[in-house]
């Protein structure tokens, strides 16, 4: 072994180690300082598809495609770049090569080479993307780190090109070790293509040129993996076992056993399962998620990104002082609530979904958010003073509104319809499930009677539950009253059990969503129907027909997609094609299916004053208008209340209306 | 028969005693001003309270008052300090008591009482030898009579009670939980500039002025602290007035509790006339003139 | 230190007493109970001011054993000990207020708290007769309460202005609703306040004198829904009913 040798053997096992040291590190924060676990399936056919998918293929980038082009180039460029890397040091330390020439290092050479130079262009364009262009979401974050990895990168490609042109042109002489002397040019065409740009260097200058390259390459490898792991990057290595570990169930915050737990939802670090501090590892501040937070969007300071990095950085901040003093956990782990995250911006959050959706390592922002509103509400008994109200009204009247539950089914009076409560031994195939909004808000009552109107003429036989129907508890359990939502929905199972309910359809994706997705835990497996699936198969059943709107109206539809239909349960489809079964007169508005806009209803947000910022409502009224769509159609009593108060107060009564998917079919029966 | 009336408030003491001076004598007590301005609606006396007034001490005077006029009833308007002195008295007298009534009639000795029960939703009809009664506001219009009352003066014994300083109300900020009358605007009237024309009916009834949420939070033409509904305020007042309110159920969620409410809006199928109890269908503009007109 | 007793009303909840359409008379039975809403109020000052100066709550309940709900809730809150006086069904409040004061009386107290007037039945009279009957100051209307030394301090909340009133301990001091926000109870608290004894008292019935009922009944059914759109006679209907409400 020469000094290059043992200096570079040195070298890079000081750098592996503390790159080794590093994920050590946080790996046993993972392991040992939270409290809860995460809810596991083994799962292996998802978890293979969407890491092969969301890791290899970088499917969830390309909802940016330029970023995501971009970056997936980076990712690749970064695989062949490792293969090649590895090779470099073996030759350097061993003095021969790793991989001897062959079918396989020519590959790997011909990727390498052709990648050295996509990543430099890459570079190039990532900075003009960051400093020339300034792209919003890379604002205002860590614009070091980004200069500092850039650079890095741009290094390492421009030295192995270096050190590759000299090779071709024939200056190296005795240091061809680390290139792949004397192969066909046709296996190195950047490089090649170089030649024809760069002249020659005179021959004096090639030791200084070449080891200059050498070692800025050797070293800036090290640094390279040094850093990775105590930065941003970090993500390239956690981001796939996030991926591949992810739950499935992003959308359901975790069960809460009452008589068990004594620390509720999530106020400190040790709250959070290992699941979640590989989602605060793998997060690359990329915020895509806050590009598309409603609440940031319409001037609110939540930022999902932020509520994310802020957890990480307290993980590794908390993370370090515990290893040091773990005889006093409570004096380490300080709340995360209120400092660094600011309460308000918790109760800002819609549930919408857009972060988790458009998160391309997999975050699961919105458990989490949840899981610290119910720290203050059940552990606190914070709440904002509208919830307050909402929690103590579906506590006495088993529905948001403070109105007497006997009269749930008041609105189904004079429409012959089977209601359980009052006639409990009728016979019936269906419950429809009315949900409370429908039930007592007048203008969503529309919804219930419209749905009435068409299982009526499809022959269906349908019942309701009247006035034992109850609130499904989800505004309660998005609100961060746990207790009291499983107070709910043990009420309502024990109905479903006794009256043997098994099909069930509802208008409202709210209760959709609890229904289908979240009662199986309490021990009832329900079949759950949208009314859009329902109906657009009632139509294709030919069970009912659906009037065509004349050729020469002046109606121009779109659909305003519910977070709790789409991305929650990932129903775009039907409610177009009852749409488009009677009218092509339809236009999409500028935030559709997965990247739809919210209307500001979710999480609980229907029963709260929004006064921080715009209304939600009314950006998406205006993105409506400017198709000039005349009637926006609608899927959820939530998304009705909110986008025909915005149609109102943004005096929009003339030009447009706010229709369900049942009103509009339910005037159209023929 | 002989009765004892008291109010603090000017307004509460003549309506007093303008509904029991058909059925009795009438002394009236009162602090400085509620005396002198009652002086005229026919009470045979007008005993004048200097200085402070607190319930142990008014109790303890009109005991005094009972025993030397040889009262046979005595009334206490039902106001914050009404109601406390009346609880006092009840105690102290060993008398009788039926609270917060809004008429009675008597048949020798025994009194036939209307009061409101279970929060206003039904009436109570009692009979009693009550000697004690509060009475709700407006039992009667305060009518003047041509007698004049002599006004006493004299002071209330000493109470146990300190008084430490006094704040005045702010007047400023908005009061419409504890308002008898509520005028509510809605996003009906079109233009800011349309409360000009909904202001002569607030001050003709009395009233606050109170919004739908577009009103005050949309478009900021009232105080957010004037919003009526899920996320403003909750009020129970005696008289509710929508006016182009279309009566939403986040709306309805802030004014469900009032006695009575009344409606205008130009749109017959408008939510809110099946919350109301009078609806009035037209253009608030040529309907609010017309009401301000025959309330004076 | 001071020590509170805290008087919890709980009385039907009023949205769903129905009224019978044949005899207009209110159907209570079966309706739920709930707190009096100022009663909530009166808890969470008890415990804010114990919170505040140390000592104890403890909180008196005029029911029955469905009423152990109500009273676990003052428990979440923070009450230390809760007494059910069961057997008490009338609706005099001279009755209920000597009830009352003969069990306050059995209890070492710096403080009465109790709400100024209640939903149901609005008399207003139970914190006056409580007054006399134990023969301690009144302090009414209380939009905020301050111990110092052994007196207490109230803001008066009156019509006019509010004033600044102060008594020697004990006292009755009866609150008003703006006094604060009850809190919501943390989960931890609700489930401790379940396993909680309460202590239920038997009493004799108590059968009021004096007050016969001749009716109890509803004047009209929800609302009248009369919409006019004739203006000559849906105007003058309006004003007379304003001109009535304005008295
Ligand atoms: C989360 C959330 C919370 C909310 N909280 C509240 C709340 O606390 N309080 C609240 O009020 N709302 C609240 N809302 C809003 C509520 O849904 C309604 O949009 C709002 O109450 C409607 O106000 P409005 O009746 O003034 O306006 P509109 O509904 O637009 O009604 C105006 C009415 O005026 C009538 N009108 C128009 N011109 C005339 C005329 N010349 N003469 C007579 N009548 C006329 C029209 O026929 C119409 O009925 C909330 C909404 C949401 C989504
Ligand atoms: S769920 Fe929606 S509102 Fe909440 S943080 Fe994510 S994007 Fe924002
Ligand atoms: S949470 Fe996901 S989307 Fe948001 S900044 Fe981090 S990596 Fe990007």
């Amino acid at each position: 072994m020469n000094l290059v040798s043992v200096l570079v053997l040195a070298g890079i096992i000081i750098a592996v180690f503390a790159f080794f040291y590093k994920l050590y590190e946080i790996l046993w924060d993972a392991v040992k300082i939270p409290l809860k676990k995460p809810r596991m399936k083994l799962d292996l056919g998802r978890r293979i598809y969407i890491l092969i998918r969301n890791v290899f293929l970088q499917g969830k980038l390309f909802k940016d495609p330029f970023a995501g082009i971009m970056h997936a180039l980076m990712f690749w460029g970064f695989i062949v770049f490792g293969a090649y890397s590895i090779d470099f040091f073996y030759v350097t330390i061993f003095a021969h090569q790793l991989f001897s020439p062959g079918i396989l290092s020519d590959i790997i050479f011909f990727t390498v080479n052709i990648f050295a130079g996509i990543v430099i262009a890459d570079v190039i364009y990532a900075a003009v993307r960051r400093w020339g262009l300034k792209i919003k979401r890379y604002q205002g974050f860590n614009g070091f780190e980004a200069a500092f990895i850039l650079v890095l990168i741009g290094l390492l490609m421009f030295t192995y090109l270096v050190m590759s042109v000299l090779d071709m042109q024939g200056l190296l002489g005795g240091y061809t070790f680390v290139v792949r002397s004397g192969a066909p040019h046709y296996l190195e065409p950047i490089s090649y293509a170089l030649t024809y740009v760069i002249p020659k260097a005179p021959s004096s200058y090639v030791y200084y040129i070449f080891w200059s390259a050498f070692w800025i390459h050797a070293l800036d490898f090290m640094v390279f993996l040094i850093y990775i792991p105590r930065s941003k990057h970090l993500h390239l290595f956690a981001a796939p076992f996030n991926v591949l570990f992810s739950t499935g169930t992003q959308a359901t915050p975790l069960p809460i056993d009452f008589e068990k737990e004594t620390r509720f939802g999530a106020t400190d670090i040790r709250d959070f399962t290992w699941k979640d501090y590989f989602d605060f590892y793998s997060c690359t501040e990329c915020g895509r998620c806050t590009d598309n937070c409603p609440a940031n969007m319409t001037g609110k300071t939540l930022s999902p990104r932020d509520i994310i990095w802020d957890i990480r950085e307290t993980v590794m901040a908390q993370g370090k002082e515990y290893r040091k003093n773990r005889e006093n956990p409570d004096e380490v782990f300080k709340t995360v609530i209120g400092d660094p995250i600011l309460e308000k911006d918790l109760w800002s959050c819609t549930t919408c979904m857009a972060c988790v959706e458009q998160c391309p390592v997999m975050i699961d922002h919105v458990p989490k958010i949840i899981d610290m509103r119910r720290s203050l509400v059940l552990n606190q008994g914070k709440a904002p003073k509208e919830s307050l109200d909402l929690f103590r009204n579906i506590e006495s009247y088993a529905s948001p509104y403070a109105i007497d539950p006997s009269t749930r089914g008041d609105w189904a009076e004079n429409l012959d319809v089977v209601d359980l409560s009052k006639n409990p031994d009728a016979n019936y195939d269906v419950l429809y499930w009315v949900g409370c909004v429908a039930s007592y808000d007048r203008r969503n009552q529309d919804i219930a009677k419209s749905v009435t109107k068409i299982l009526k003429k499809a022959g269906v036989n349908f019942a309701i539950l009247g006035s034992m129907e109850k609130c499904t508890g989800d505004p309660a359990r998005r609100t961060g009253n746990e207790y009291l939502a499983d107070m709910m929905i043990r009420q309502n199972v024990e109905t479903f059990k006794e009256k043997k309910i098994h099909k069930v359809i509802t208008a409202c994706p709210h209760c959709f969503n609890s229904l289908k997705n979240e009662y199986k835990e309490y021990g009832v497996e329900l079949e759950v129907y949208h009314h859009s699936e329902y109906i657009n198969r009632l139509i294709s059943d030919k069970k009912i027909s659906v009037k065509a709107l004349t050729s020469d109206s002046s109606e121009k539809y779109t659909y305003h997609d519910s977070c709790y239909l789409g991305r929650y349960n990932k129903i775009y489809d039907a409610p177009r094609e009852i749409i488009g079964s009677f009218t092509e007169n339809f236009q999409e508005m500028e935030k559709n299916k997965s990247k739809a806009l919210c209307c500001g209803a979710g999480g609980g947000r229907l029963w709260m004053q929004e006064t921080e910022g715009t209304m939600v409502s009314h950006k998406r009224i205006e993105m409506a208008d400017k198709i000039n769509a005349s009637t926006v159609v609608t899927a959820c009593p939530y998304c009705m209340t909110m986008l025909d108060d915005a149609r109102k107060t943004t005096n929009r009564e003339d030009k447009m209306n706010i229709q369900d998917l049942s009103e509009v079919i339910a005037k159209r029966l023929e | 028969m002989k009765f004892l009336v008291f109010s603090e408030n000017a307004g509460s003491l003549s309506q007093m005693i303008t509904y029991l001076r058909e059925k009795g004598e009438v002394i009236g007590v009162g602090v400085e001003k509620s005396s002198s301005e009652a002086a005229n609606f026919g009470a045979l006396r007008m005993y004048s309270i200097k200085g402070d007034i607190l319930s142990d001490s008014i109790a303890k005077l009109l005991e005094e008052l009972f025993k030397k006029e040889g009262i046979d009833n005595i009334f206490l308007s039902s106001s914050i300090l009404g109601r406390e002195t009346a609880g006092i008295l009840s105690v102290s007298m060993g008398a009788g008591i039926v609270p917060e009534i809004n008429e009675i009639s008597f048949e020798g000795s025994k009194a036939r009482t209307k009061r409101f029960y279970l929060g206003g939703k039904t009436v109570l009809e009692e009979e009693s030898q009550a000697k004690i009664f509060t009475v709700s506001p407006g039992i009667s219009d305060a009518i003047k009579s041509d007698k004049n009352s002599e006004v006493i003066s004299l002071s209330a014994p000493v109470s146990k009670i300190k008084i430490l300083s006094r704040q005045p109300k702010k007047s400023e900020g908005s009061n419409i939980e504890n308002a008898k009358i509520i005028v509510c605007i809605g996003r009906g009237l079109g233009k800011k500039e349309g409360i000009e024309s909904v202001k002569p009916l607030v001050e003709a009834v009395h009233g606050e002025i109170a919004g739908s949420r577009p009103v005050c939070l949309d478009y900021q033409w009232l105080g957010e602290d004037r919003q009526i509904g899920l996320s403003g305020k909750k009020v129970r007042p005696a008289i509710y007035v929508g006016i182009g309110v279309s009566g939403q159920i986040q709306h309805i969620a802030g004014m469900r509790g009032s006695k009575i409410v009344i409606a205008i809006n130009k749109d017959k199928t408008a939510p809110i006339f099946e919350e109301s109890d009078y609806g009035l269908v037209g253009d608030l503009y040529q309907i609010i003139p017309k009401i301000v007109e025959k309330l004076s | 230190m001071v020590d509170v007793i805290v008087l919890i009303k709980q009385m039907p909840d009023l949205e769903q007493v129905k009224i019978d359409s044949n005899t207009r008379e209110p159907i209570v039975k079966n309706v739920p109970k709930t707190v009096e809403i100022l009663s909530e109020h009166a808890v969470e000052e008890a415990v804010r001011l114990k919170e505040k100066y140390k000592g104890k709550v403890t909180a008196i309940l005029l029911g029955n054993e469905q009423s152990s709900a109500i009273m676990k809730k003052a428990f979440a809150i923070g009450a230390d000990e809760g007494i059910i006086i069961d057997g008490y069904e009338e609706h005099n409040p001279a009755n209920t207020a000597r009830v009352l004061a003969s069990k306050i009386k059995e209890i070492k107290h710096d403080l009465v708290i109790l709400g100024n007037q209640s939903a149901d039945s609005i008399t207003g009279l139970i914190p006056g007769m409580l007054s006399a009957l134990l023969n301690e100051p009144l302090l009414g209307n209380a939009g905020k309460i301050e111990v110092t030394g052994t007196n207490v301090k109230v803001t008066r909340i009156l019509e006019e202005d509010n004033i600044e009133i102060e008594v020697p301990m004990p006292s009755i001091v009866s609150i008003s609703q703006e006094i604060n926000e009850p809190r919501l109870p943390p989960v931890m608290q609700i489930m401790a306040a379940g396993r909680k004894p309460i202590k239920t008292e038997k009493i004799a019935p108590v059968i009021s004198k004096g007050v016969t009922l001749v009716s109890n009944s509803a004047p009209r059914s929800e609302r009248k829904k009369l919409v006019f759109e004739d203006m000559d006679k849906g105007i003058p209907e309006v004003v007379k009913v304003l001109k009535e409400g304005m008295k």
